[in-house]
Protein backbone atom coordinates (compact mmCIF):
# COMPACT_ATOMS: atom_id res chain seq x y z
CA UNK A 1 0.00 0.00 0.00
CA UNK A 2 1.39 3.37 -0.99
CA UNK A 3 1.33 6.52 1.10
CA UNK A 4 -1.12 8.04 -1.32
CA UNK A 5 -3.57 5.22 -0.65
CA UNK A 6 -3.26 5.66 3.11
CA UNK A 7 -4.03 9.34 2.71
CA UNK A 8 -7.15 8.44 0.76
CA UNK A 9 -8.22 6.06 3.50
CA UNK A 10 -7.67 8.71 6.13
CA UNK A 11 -9.70 11.21 4.14
CA UNK A 12 -12.52 8.71 3.63
CA UNK A 13 -12.63 7.86 7.33
CA UNK A 14 -12.45 11.42 8.51
CA UNK A 15 -15.11 12.23 11.13
CA UNK A 16 -17.96 14.32 9.74
CA UNK A 17 -17.21 17.01 12.30
CA UNK A 18 -14.29 18.11 10.13
CA UNK A 19 -16.63 18.59 7.17
CA UNK A 20 -18.80 20.69 9.43
CA UNK A 21 -15.70 22.60 10.54
CA UNK A 22 -14.75 23.39 6.94
CA UNK A 23 -18.26 24.45 6.01
CA UNK A 24 -18.67 26.58 9.12
CA UNK A 25 -15.30 28.28 8.73
CA UNK A 26 -15.96 29.06 5.09
CA UNK A 27 -19.37 30.51 5.87
CA UNK A 28 -18.44 32.49 8.95
CA UNK A 29 -15.46 34.11 7.25
CA UNK A 30 -17.66 35.38 4.42
CA UNK A 31 -18.20 38.43 6.58
CA UNK A 32 -15.50 41.10 6.24
CA UNK A 33 -16.14 42.02 9.87
CA UNK A 34 -14.98 38.64 11.22
CA UNK A 35 -11.33 39.26 12.04
CA UNK A 36 -10.33 35.99 13.74
CA UNK A 37 -11.58 32.43 13.79
CA UNK A 38 -10.16 29.99 16.31
CA UNK A 39 -11.07 26.40 16.93
CA UNK A 40 -10.72 25.14 20.49
CA UNK A 41 -11.27 21.96 22.41
CA UNK A 42 -10.67 18.43 21.20
CA UNK A 43 -10.32 19.44 17.54
CA UNK A 44 -7.49 21.81 18.43
CA UNK A 45 -5.93 19.26 20.78
CA UNK A 46 -5.93 16.44 18.22
CA UNK A 47 -8.34 14.32 20.28
CA UNK A 48 -11.44 14.62 18.11
CA UNK A 49 -13.70 11.63 17.56
CA UNK A 50 -17.00 11.12 15.76
CA UNK A 51 -18.96 12.64 18.61
CA UNK A 52 -16.76 15.67 19.14
CA UNK A 53 -18.36 19.04 19.26
CA UNK A 54 -17.14 22.04 17.36
CA UNK A 55 -15.74 24.86 19.48
CA UNK A 56 -15.43 28.12 17.57
CA UNK A 57 -14.26 31.50 18.71
CA UNK A 58 -14.97 34.32 16.27
CA UNK A 59 -13.46 37.76 16.65
CA UNK A 60 -15.81 40.42 15.32
CA UNK A 61 -14.92 44.05 14.66
CA UNK A 62 -15.93 45.98 17.78
CA UNK A 63 -18.19 48.35 15.86
CA UNK A 64 -20.11 45.35 14.46
CA UNK A 65 -20.14 43.20 17.59
CA UNK A 66 -23.63 44.07 18.78
CA UNK A 67 -25.17 43.55 15.33
CA UNK A 68 -23.42 40.22 14.94
CA UNK A 69 -24.63 39.09 18.34
CA UNK A 70 -28.22 40.10 17.58
CA UNK A 71 -28.10 38.18 14.27
CA UNK A 72 -26.39 35.06 15.60
CA UNK A 73 -29.46 32.88 16.26
CA UNK A 74 -30.94 33.64 12.83
CA UNK A 75 -27.56 32.95 11.25
CA UNK A 76 -27.17 29.59 12.98
CA UNK A 77 -30.76 28.44 12.35
CA UNK A 78 -30.76 29.53 8.71
CA UNK A 79 -27.25 28.44 7.73
CA UNK A 80 -26.34 25.60 10.04
CA UNK A 81 -29.61 23.80 10.69
CA UNK A 82 -29.62 24.68 14.38
CA UNK A 83 -32.75 23.05 15.74
CA UNK A 84 -33.00 25.43 18.71
CA UNK A 85 -31.90 28.96 19.55
CA UNK A 86 -28.51 29.09 21.24
CA UNK A 87 -27.99 28.30 24.89
CA UNK A 88 -26.01 31.07 26.54
CA UNK A 89 -22.98 29.10 27.66
CA UNK A 90 -22.32 29.54 31.36
CA UNK A 91 -19.51 26.97 31.65
CA UNK A 92 -17.15 28.14 28.92
CA UNK A 93 -13.87 29.89 29.70
CA UNK A 94 -14.24 33.64 30.04
CA UNK A 95 -12.47 35.10 27.03
CA UNK A 96 -13.97 38.57 27.03
CA UNK A 97 -17.06 37.85 24.96
CA UNK A 98 -20.27 35.80 24.93
CA UNK A 99 -20.63 32.11 24.12
CA UNK A 100 -23.54 30.08 22.89
CA UNK A 101 -24.11 26.38 22.38
CA UNK A 102 -26.14 25.22 19.40
CA UNK A 103 -27.39 21.78 18.41
CA UNK A 104 -27.02 21.56 14.65
CA UNK A 105 -28.00 18.86 12.22
CA UNK A 106 -25.31 17.58 9.89
CA UNK A 107 -25.51 14.46 7.77
CA UNK A 108 -28.53 13.22 9.69
CA UNK A 109 -26.94 13.56 13.12
CA UNK A 110 -26.99 16.16 15.85
CA UNK A 111 -23.74 17.95 16.64
CA UNK A 112 -22.94 20.44 19.33
CA UNK A 113 -21.47 23.67 17.94
CA UNK A 114 -20.12 26.11 20.51
CA UNK A 115 -19.88 29.63 19.13
CA UNK A 116 -18.02 32.18 21.20
CA UNK A 117 -18.11 35.79 20.02
CA UNK A 118 -15.36 38.12 21.15
CA UNK A 119 -14.70 41.74 20.15
CA UNK A 120 -11.77 41.95 17.74
CA UNK A 121 -9.98 44.26 20.17
CA UNK A 122 -9.69 41.29 22.55
CA UNK A 123 -9.37 38.47 20.03
CA UNK A 124 -5.58 38.28 20.09
CA UNK A 125 -5.77 37.35 23.79
CA UNK A 126 -7.96 34.28 23.23
CA UNK A 127 -5.09 31.74 23.21
CA UNK A 128 -3.96 32.97 26.62
CA UNK A 129 -7.44 32.47 28.07
CA UNK A 130 -8.11 28.94 26.99
CA UNK A 131 -6.29 25.63 27.12
CA UNK A 132 -5.65 25.29 23.42
CA UNK A 133 -6.77 27.31 20.43
CA UNK A 134 -5.79 27.01 16.81
CA UNK A 135 -6.09 30.09 14.66
CA UNK A 136 -7.85 29.16 11.43
CA UNK A 137 -8.42 32.58 9.96
CA UNK A 138 -7.34 36.10 10.48
CA UNK A 139 -8.07 39.26 8.60
CA UNK A 140 -6.18 42.48 8.73
CA UNK A 141 -8.10 44.64 11.13
CA UNK A 142 -7.42 48.26 11.85
CA UNK A 143 -9.49 49.05 14.88
CA UNK A 144 -11.74 51.98 14.18
CA UNK A 145 -12.62 51.83 17.82
CA UNK A 146 -11.64 53.94 20.70
CA UNK A 147 -11.86 53.53 24.44
CA UNK A 148 -15.48 54.67 24.49
CA UNK A 149 -16.47 52.00 21.97
CA UNK A 150 -14.59 49.30 23.85
CA UNK A 151 -16.38 50.32 27.01
CA UNK A 152 -19.74 50.29 25.23
CA UNK A 153 -19.12 46.78 23.91
CA UNK A 154 -17.92 45.57 27.31
CA UNK A 155 -21.05 46.98 28.93
CA UNK A 156 -23.23 45.30 26.30
CA UNK A 157 -21.51 41.98 26.96
CA UNK A 158 -21.92 42.35 30.72
CA UNK A 159 -25.62 43.22 30.42
CA UNK A 160 -26.22 40.28 28.10
CA UNK A 161 -24.43 37.74 30.27
CA UNK A 162 -26.05 38.97 33.48
CA UNK A 163 -29.62 39.04 32.15
CA UNK A 164 -31.84 36.39 33.80
CA UNK A 165 -32.68 33.48 31.54
CA UNK A 166 -36.21 33.16 30.19
CA UNK A 167 -38.12 29.88 30.47
CA UNK A 168 -37.47 29.23 26.77
CA UNK A 169 -33.74 29.73 27.34
CA UNK A 170 -33.83 27.37 30.31
CA UNK A 171 -35.59 24.73 28.20
CA UNK A 172 -32.92 25.04 25.53
CA UNK A 173 -30.24 24.79 28.24
CA UNK A 174 -31.86 21.63 29.56
CA UNK A 175 -32.01 19.99 26.14
CA UNK A 176 -28.39 20.89 25.39
CA UNK A 177 -27.19 19.55 28.74
CA UNK A 178 -29.10 16.29 28.32
CA UNK A 179 -27.53 15.90 24.89
CA UNK A 180 -24.12 16.44 26.48
CA UNK A 181 -24.92 13.79 29.09
CA UNK A 182 -25.94 11.45 26.29
CA UNK A 183 -22.64 11.99 24.51
CA UNK A 184 -20.61 11.38 27.67
CA UNK A 185 -22.48 8.18 28.41
CA UNK A 186 -21.85 6.87 24.91
CA UNK A 187 -18.15 7.63 25.31
CA UNK A 188 -17.99 6.03 28.74
CA UNK A 189 -17.04 9.35 30.35
CA UNK A 190 -19.10 8.70 33.44
CA UNK A 191 -17.53 11.38 35.64
CA UNK A 192 -18.24 14.10 33.09
CA UNK A 193 -21.71 12.65 32.54
CA UNK A 194 -22.34 12.94 36.26
CA UNK A 195 -21.23 16.58 36.32
CA UNK A 196 -23.48 17.53 33.43
CA UNK A 197 -26.35 15.51 34.92
CA UNK A 198 -26.09 17.62 38.07
CA UNK A 199 -26.23 20.76 35.95
CA UNK A 200 -29.26 19.46 34.03
CA UNK A 201 -31.20 18.88 37.23
CA UNK A 202 -30.32 22.35 38.45
CA UNK A 203 -31.66 23.71 35.17
CA UNK A 204 -34.95 21.88 35.74
CA UNK A 205 -35.01 23.42 39.22
CA UNK A 206 -34.39 26.90 37.78
CA UNK A 207 -37.11 26.40 35.18
CA UNK A 208 -39.59 25.37 37.89
CA UNK A 209 -38.63 28.22 40.19
CA UNK A 210 -38.63 30.94 37.52
CA UNK A 211 -41.94 29.71 36.08
CA UNK A 212 -43.90 29.02 39.28
CA UNK A 213 -42.35 31.41 41.82
CA UNK A 214 -40.88 34.14 39.65
CA UNK A 215 -40.77 36.70 42.47
CA UNK A 216 -38.90 34.45 44.88
CA UNK A 217 -35.97 36.20 46.60
CA UNK A 218 -34.24 32.83 47.00
CA UNK A 219 -32.00 30.96 44.65
CA UNK A 220 -30.60 27.48 44.23
CA UNK A 221 -32.37 24.80 46.26
CA UNK A 222 -32.97 27.06 49.27
CA UNK A 223 -36.59 27.01 50.49
CA UNK A 224 -37.82 25.60 47.17
CA UNK A 225 -40.09 23.00 48.82
CA UNK A 226 -41.84 25.68 50.86
CA UNK A 227 -42.32 27.98 47.89
CA UNK A 228 -43.74 25.22 45.68
CA UNK A 229 -46.02 23.86 48.39
CA UNK A 230 -48.56 26.67 48.09
CA UNK A 231 -50.35 25.30 44.99
CA UNK A 232 -51.26 21.85 43.57
CA UNK A 233 -49.15 22.44 40.45
CA UNK A 234 -46.23 23.51 42.63
CA UNK A 235 -46.55 20.44 44.83
CA UNK A 236 -46.75 18.14 41.80
CA UNK A 237 -43.61 19.74 40.34
CA UNK A 238 -41.91 19.46 43.71
CA UNK A 239 -42.63 15.74 43.95
CA UNK A 240 -41.46 15.07 40.40
CA UNK A 241 -38.33 17.14 40.94
CA UNK A 242 -37.59 15.20 44.11
CA UNK A 243 -37.96 11.91 42.19
CA UNK A 244 -35.58 13.26 39.55
CA UNK A 245 -32.95 13.93 42.19
CA UNK A 246 -33.03 10.29 43.22
CA UNK A 247 -32.17 9.05 39.72
CA UNK A 248 -28.65 7.97 38.90
CA UNK A 249 -26.98 9.40 35.79
CA UNK A 250 -28.02 7.41 32.71
CA UNK A 251 -25.74 4.66 31.51
CA UNK A 252 -27.58 3.80 28.30
CA UNK A 253 -30.14 5.08 25.82
CA UNK A 254 -33.14 3.62 27.62
CA UNK A 255 -32.22 5.31 30.90
CA UNK A 256 -31.55 8.56 29.07
CA UNK A 257 -34.95 8.32 27.40
CA UNK A 258 -36.57 7.89 30.80
CA UNK A 259 -34.74 10.93 32.14
CA UNK A 260 -35.66 13.09 29.14
CA UNK A 261 -39.28 12.04 29.54
CA UNK A 262 -39.30 12.96 33.24
CA UNK A 263 -37.62 16.31 32.62
CA UNK A 264 -40.11 17.19 29.89
CA UNK A 265 -42.99 16.16 32.13
CA UNK A 266 -41.82 18.56 34.83
CA UNK A 267 -41.21 21.30 32.26
CA UNK A 268 -44.68 20.81 30.86
CA UNK A 269 -46.23 21.21 34.33
CA UNK A 270 -44.17 24.30 35.10
CA UNK A 271 -44.08 26.05 31.73
CA UNK A 272 -46.62 24.49 29.36
CA UNK A 273 -46.62 27.37 26.89
CA UNK A 274 -42.84 27.21 26.53
CA UNK A 275 -42.87 23.46 25.97
CA UNK A 276 -45.67 23.85 23.39
CA UNK A 277 -43.66 26.55 21.61
CA UNK A 278 -40.71 24.16 21.34
CA UNK A 279 -42.78 21.05 20.58
CA UNK A 280 -41.53 20.57 17.02
CA UNK A 281 -37.91 21.12 18.06
CA UNK A 282 -38.26 18.65 20.93
CA UNK A 283 -39.74 16.10 18.51
CA UNK A 284 -36.82 16.48 16.13
CA UNK A 285 -34.34 16.41 19.04
CA UNK A 286 -35.75 13.09 20.23
CA UNK A 287 -35.66 11.67 16.70
CA UNK A 288 -32.00 12.62 16.25
CA UNK A 289 -31.06 11.10 19.62
CA UNK A 290 -33.13 8.03 18.77
CA UNK A 291 -35.25 8.41 21.88
CA UNK A 292 -38.75 6.90 21.89
CA UNK B 1 -46.73 30.56 16.82
CA UNK B 2 -50.48 30.19 16.84
CA UNK B 3 -51.55 26.60 17.26
CA UNK B 4 -55.25 26.85 16.66
CA UNK B 5 -56.87 24.65 14.09
CA UNK B 6 -59.51 26.71 12.39
CA UNK B 7 -59.34 25.44 8.90
CA UNK B 8 -60.59 27.92 6.33
CA UNK B 9 -63.36 26.77 4.09
CA UNK B 10 -61.88 24.98 1.07
CA UNK B 11 -58.53 23.99 2.60
CA UNK B 12 -59.52 20.32 2.58
CA UNK B 13 -60.27 20.71 -1.14
CA UNK B 14 -56.67 21.85 -1.68
CA UNK B 15 -54.96 19.24 0.48
CA UNK B 16 -56.27 16.36 2.53
CA UNK B 17 -56.30 12.71 3.41
CA UNK B 18 -57.83 10.42 0.85
CA UNK B 19 -57.62 6.95 2.37
CA UNK B 20 -55.70 5.03 5.00
CA UNK B 21 -52.86 2.74 3.93
CA UNK B 22 -51.80 -0.49 5.57
CA UNK B 23 -49.18 0.16 8.25
CA UNK B 24 -47.19 -2.97 7.57
CA UNK B 25 -47.03 -2.18 3.84
CA UNK B 26 -45.90 1.37 4.58
CA UNK B 27 -43.20 0.07 6.93
CA UNK B 28 -41.89 -2.17 4.16
CA UNK B 29 -42.01 0.70 1.65
CA UNK B 30 -40.16 2.95 4.09
CA UNK B 31 -37.49 0.29 4.49
CA UNK B 32 -37.10 0.13 0.70
CA UNK B 33 -36.94 3.91 0.39
CA UNK B 34 -34.25 4.15 3.07
CA UNK B 35 -32.09 1.30 1.79
CA UNK B 36 -32.45 0.88 -1.96
CA UNK B 37 -32.03 4.23 -3.72
CA UNK B 38 -28.75 5.89 -4.46
CA UNK B 39 -27.77 8.61 -6.93
CA UNK B 40 -30.41 11.06 -5.75
CA UNK B 41 -30.88 13.94 -8.19
CA UNK B 42 -31.16 17.62 -7.35
CA UNK B 43 -33.51 19.21 -9.87
CA UNK B 44 -35.66 22.36 -10.12
CA UNK B 45 -32.89 24.40 -8.60
CA UNK B 46 -34.74 27.69 -9.03
CA UNK B 47 -37.59 26.49 -6.87
CA UNK B 48 -35.78 25.05 -3.91
CA UNK B 49 -33.27 25.93 -1.23
CA UNK B 50 -31.06 22.94 -1.92
CA UNK B 51 -31.74 19.77 0.05
CA UNK B 52 -34.59 18.50 -2.14
CA UNK B 53 -33.64 15.30 -3.93
CA UNK B 54 -35.68 13.04 -6.16
CA UNK B 55 -35.55 9.76 -8.05
CA UNK B 56 -38.20 8.50 -10.44
CA UNK B 57 -40.13 5.27 -10.01
CA UNK B 58 -42.27 5.85 -13.09
CA UNK B 59 -40.90 8.07 -15.84
CA UNK B 60 -40.96 8.58 -19.59
CA UNK B 61 -37.64 6.83 -20.12
CA UNK B 62 -37.48 4.24 -17.35
CA UNK B 63 -34.36 5.95 -16.02
CA UNK B 64 -34.69 6.80 -12.32
CA UNK B 65 -32.43 9.82 -12.80
CA UNK B 66 -34.89 11.34 -15.24
CA UNK B 67 -36.79 13.52 -12.77
CA UNK B 68 -38.12 16.45 -14.81
CA UNK B 69 -41.81 15.69 -15.06
CA UNK B 70 -43.69 15.97 -18.30
CA UNK B 71 -46.75 14.45 -19.92
CA UNK B 72 -45.97 10.91 -21.04
CA UNK B 73 -47.01 7.27 -20.97
CA UNK B 74 -44.89 6.48 -17.94
CA UNK B 75 -43.03 3.20 -17.52
CA UNK B 76 -41.55 1.67 -14.36
CA UNK B 77 -37.93 2.58 -13.81
CA UNK B 78 -35.06 0.27 -12.97
CA UNK B 79 -35.22 1.59 -9.40
CA UNK B 80 -38.83 0.47 -8.96
CA UNK B 81 -37.84 -3.04 -10.04
CA UNK B 82 -35.77 -3.21 -6.84
CA UNK B 83 -38.62 -2.00 -4.62
CA UNK B 84 -41.25 -4.77 -4.77
CA UNK B 85 -43.43 -3.59 -1.90
CA UNK B 86 -43.62 -0.12 -3.39
CA UNK B 87 -44.32 -1.56 -6.83
CA UNK B 88 -47.14 -3.70 -5.47
CA UNK B 89 -48.76 -0.75 -3.72
CA UNK B 90 -48.52 1.48 -6.78
CA UNK B 91 -49.95 -1.24 -9.01
CA UNK B 92 -52.86 -1.77 -6.65
CA UNK B 93 -54.16 1.79 -6.72
CA UNK B 94 -55.77 1.58 -10.18
CA UNK B 95 -54.23 4.84 -11.36
CA UNK B 96 -52.75 5.95 -14.67
CA UNK B 97 -49.37 7.41 -13.81
CA UNK B 98 -47.80 10.35 -15.58
CA UNK B 99 -44.80 10.31 -13.27
CA UNK B 100 -43.97 8.89 -9.84
CA UNK B 101 -41.05 10.14 -7.80
CA UNK B 102 -39.41 9.38 -4.50
CA UNK B 103 -38.64 12.73 -2.91
CA UNK B 104 -36.31 13.41 -0.01
CA UNK B 105 -36.43 16.80 1.70
CA UNK B 106 -33.47 17.28 4.03
CA UNK B 107 -33.56 19.23 7.30
CA UNK B 108 -33.69 23.03 6.96
CA UNK B 109 -34.74 22.65 3.32
CA UNK B 110 -37.57 24.19 1.39
CA UNK B 111 -39.53 24.29 -1.82
CA UNK B 112 -40.26 27.98 -2.06
CA UNK B 113 -43.78 29.32 -2.70
CA UNK B 114 -44.76 28.24 -6.22
CA UNK B 115 -47.41 26.70 -8.46
CA UNK B 116 -47.11 23.42 -10.40
CA UNK B 117 -48.33 21.96 -13.69
CA UNK B 118 -47.95 25.16 -15.64
CA UNK B 119 -45.97 23.43 -18.38
CA UNK B 120 -48.26 20.41 -18.79
CA UNK B 121 -51.01 19.68 -21.31
CA UNK B 122 -54.73 20.20 -20.86
CA UNK B 123 -55.24 16.62 -19.72
CA UNK B 124 -56.72 16.19 -16.27
CA UNK B 125 -53.76 15.94 -13.84
CA UNK B 126 -53.78 15.02 -10.16
CA UNK B 127 -51.12 14.79 -7.45
CA UNK B 128 -51.05 12.35 -4.56
CA UNK B 129 -48.50 12.04 -1.75
CA UNK B 130 -47.58 8.97 0.27
CA UNK B 131 -45.52 10.07 3.27
CA UNK B 132 -43.03 7.38 4.26
CA UNK B 133 -40.93 9.26 6.83
CA UNK B 134 -41.63 12.65 8.30
CA UNK B 135 -41.52 14.83 11.41
CA UNK B 136 -43.79 17.49 12.84
CA UNK B 137 -41.68 20.38 11.57
CA UNK B 138 -42.30 19.25 7.97
CA UNK B 139 -45.37 20.42 6.12
CA UNK B 140 -47.01 22.07 3.16
CA UNK B 141 -47.95 25.70 3.52
CA UNK B 142 -50.91 26.93 1.56
CA UNK B 143 -53.93 29.11 2.12
CA UNK B 144 -52.40 30.58 5.27
CA UNK B 145 -52.12 27.18 6.92
CA UNK B 146 -49.34 24.71 7.55
CA UNK B 147 -50.50 21.15 6.91
CA UNK B 148 -48.47 18.25 8.22
CA UNK B 149 -48.86 15.19 5.97
CA UNK B 150 -48.71 12.37 8.48
CA UNK B 151 -47.59 8.87 7.65
CA UNK B 152 -50.43 6.40 7.36
CA UNK B 153 -52.63 7.91 4.68
CA UNK B 154 -52.67 8.65 0.99
CA UNK B 155 -52.88 12.42 0.61
CA UNK B 156 -54.09 14.58 -2.25
CA UNK B 157 -52.68 18.01 -3.09
CA UNK B 158 -53.97 20.38 -5.75
CA UNK B 159 -50.59 21.82 -6.74
CA UNK B 160 -51.91 24.47 -9.10
CA UNK B 161 -52.65 26.53 -5.98
CA UNK B 162 -49.71 28.51 -4.61
CA UNK B 163 -47.95 26.40 -2.01
CA UNK B 164 -44.56 25.65 -0.49
CA UNK B 165 -42.98 22.71 1.29
CA UNK B 166 -40.73 22.82 4.32
CA UNK B 167 -38.73 20.57 6.57
CA UNK B 168 -37.65 23.04 9.22
CA UNK B 169 -35.78 20.82 11.67
CA UNK B 170 -35.54 17.28 10.31
CA UNK B 171 -34.84 14.41 10.17
CA UNK B 172 -35.33 13.77 6.43
CA UNK B 173 -38.86 13.88 5.05
CA UNK B 174 -39.40 11.17 2.43
CA UNK B 175 -42.55 11.10 0.29
CA UNK B 176 -43.74 9.26 -2.79
CA UNK B 177 -45.17 11.84 -5.17
CA UNK B 178 -47.66 10.39 -7.63
CA UNK B 179 -48.66 12.54 -10.60
CA UNK B 180 -51.48 10.81 -12.42
CA UNK B 181 -54.18 11.37 -15.01
CA UNK B 182 -57.84 11.45 -14.24
CA UNK B 183 -59.61 8.10 -14.60
CA UNK B 184 -62.31 6.10 -12.90
CA UNK B 185 -59.73 4.66 -10.52
CA UNK B 186 -58.72 8.11 -9.33
CA UNK B 187 -62.31 9.28 -9.00
CA UNK B 188 -63.16 6.23 -6.91
CA UNK B 189 -60.01 6.44 -4.78
CA UNK B 190 -59.50 10.10 -4.29
CA UNK B 191 -62.67 11.89 -5.13
CA UNK B 192 -63.00 13.32 -1.64
CA UNK B 193 -60.28 14.48 0.72
CA UNK B 194 -60.57 15.54 4.34
CA UNK B 195 -58.46 16.90 7.14
CA UNK B 196 -58.36 15.54 10.66
CA UNK B 197 -58.19 17.76 13.72
CA UNK B 198 -54.60 18.78 14.16
CA UNK B 199 -53.57 18.21 10.53
CA UNK B 200 -53.65 21.92 9.74
CA UNK B 201 -52.36 24.77 11.87
CA UNK B 202 -53.40 28.26 10.88
CA UNK B 203 -50.38 30.45 10.66
CA UNK B 204 -50.55 33.81 12.41
CA UNK B 205 -50.84 37.00 10.45
CA UNK B 206 -47.95 39.42 10.52
CA UNK B 207 -48.40 43.14 10.93
CA UNK B 208 -46.54 45.49 8.64
CA UNK B 209 -44.43 46.51 11.63
CA UNK B 210 -43.42 42.90 12.22
CA UNK B 211 -42.55 42.42 8.57
CA UNK B 212 -40.55 45.65 8.60
CA UNK B 213 -38.64 44.34 11.59
CA UNK B 214 -37.82 41.13 9.73
CA UNK B 215 -36.62 43.12 6.74
CA UNK B 216 -34.47 45.23 9.06
CA UNK B 217 -32.98 42.05 10.57
CA UNK B 218 -32.25 40.75 7.08
CA UNK B 219 -30.63 44.05 6.09
CA UNK B 220 -28.42 43.75 9.18
CA UNK B 221 -27.37 40.24 8.17
CA UNK B 222 -26.63 41.43 4.64
CA UNK B 223 -24.54 44.34 5.94
CA UNK B 224 -22.59 41.87 8.05
CA UNK B 225 -21.72 40.16 4.78
CA UNK B 226 -24.26 37.33 4.82
CA UNK B 227 -26.58 38.26 1.95
CA UNK B 228 -27.55 34.67 1.12
CA UNK B 229 -28.43 34.06 4.75
CA UNK B 230 -30.46 37.24 4.81
CA UNK B 231 -32.43 36.16 1.76
CA UNK B 232 -33.13 32.73 3.18
CA UNK B 233 -34.27 34.22 6.47
CA UNK B 234 -36.93 36.19 4.60
CA UNK B 235 -37.95 33.28 2.38
CA UNK B 236 -38.55 31.24 5.53
CA UNK B 237 -41.20 33.71 6.64
CA UNK B 238 -43.62 32.04 4.22
CA UNK B 239 -43.61 29.05 6.58
CA UNK B 240 -44.08 31.15 9.68
CA UNK B 241 -46.83 33.63 8.83
CA UNK B 242 -50.00 33.64 6.75
CA UNK B 243 -48.86 36.00 4.01
CA UNK B 244 -50.63 37.15 0.86
CA UNK B 245 -49.51 35.33 -2.25
CA UNK B 246 -46.05 36.44 -3.33
CA UNK B 247 -45.56 38.78 -0.37
CA UNK B 248 -42.34 37.09 0.71
CA UNK B 249 -40.76 37.93 -2.65
CA UNK B 250 -41.80 41.55 -2.13
CA UNK B 251 -39.93 41.51 1.19
CA UNK B 252 -36.80 40.33 -0.58
CA UNK B 253 -37.10 43.14 -3.06
CA UNK B 254 -37.59 45.57 -0.16
CA UNK B 255 -34.43 44.28 1.52
CA UNK B 256 -32.34 44.88 -1.57
CA UNK B 257 -33.93 48.29 -2.08
CA UNK B 258 -32.89 49.20 1.48
CA UNK B 259 -29.37 48.03 0.61
CA UNK B 260 -29.41 50.22 -2.51
CA UNK B 261 -29.20 47.18 -4.79
CA UNK B 262 -31.93 47.88 -7.38
CA UNK B 263 -30.74 45.13 -9.71
CA UNK B 264 -31.18 42.47 -7.04
CA UNK B 265 -34.56 43.93 -6.07
CA UNK B 266 -35.75 43.68 -9.65
CA UNK B 267 -34.41 40.13 -9.93
CA UNK B 268 -36.63 39.06 -7.03
CA UNK B 269 -39.69 40.55 -8.69
CA UNK B 270 -38.84 38.58 -11.83
CA UNK B 271 -38.43 35.47 -9.72
CA UNK B 272 -41.82 36.08 -8.12
CA UNK B 273 -43.43 36.04 -11.55
CA UNK B 274 -41.62 32.82 -12.44
CA UNK B 275 -42.50 31.01 -9.22
CA UNK B 276 -46.17 32.00 -9.22
CA UNK B 277 -46.78 31.90 -12.93
CA UNK B 278 -50.10 30.66 -14.24
CA UNK B 279 -50.51 27.74 -16.62
CA UNK B 280 -50.04 30.02 -19.61
CA UNK B 281 -46.61 31.16 -18.50
CA UNK B 282 -45.15 27.92 -17.12
CA UNK B 283 -44.12 26.84 -13.64
CA UNK B 284 -42.96 23.43 -12.85
CA UNK B 285 -41.92 20.79 -10.47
Amino acid sequence: MTLASIAELVAASRPQVFTLLERATEKITTSPHVTHVYVRGSLAAGRADRMSDLDFVAGVADEWFEDFHEALDTFMITEFNAILPGWRDTIVNKMGGIGYVYLVENDGKLYQLDFYLVPASRADDVPTRTTRACLLHTREYVPACDAALRLKVAKYIAQTTERPRTSAELMVELLVLLQMVYKRVRRGQHFSAYGEWVMARETVRDLVRSSLVPTSPNWGWYRLEEELATTPIGRACGRSLHDLLLLQPPTNGTELDNIVERCLHIAEMAAPATVAQLADAIGSYRAYLDLN
Amino acid sequence: MLVQDKRPAGLADQVGRVCALDGAVLARMRHEALTVPDGWVAEYGEFQSGGWWTLSLFSASGDPGDVTITDCEAVPTSLLERMPATRALLDSLGLVYMWVRLARLAPNSFLWEHRDYGELSDREHHRLHIPLQTNRSAGLVLGGAKVHLAVGDLWRLVPTNAHGACNLLGPDRIHLILDCYGNDGFAKLAGHSRLHDGDAVMLPSASEAELDRHVDDAVRLARLGYTDTAERSLLRLFYRYALPEGRVYDLLAAMHTALARPGAAEAWQVKKALMLSTKDDGGRR
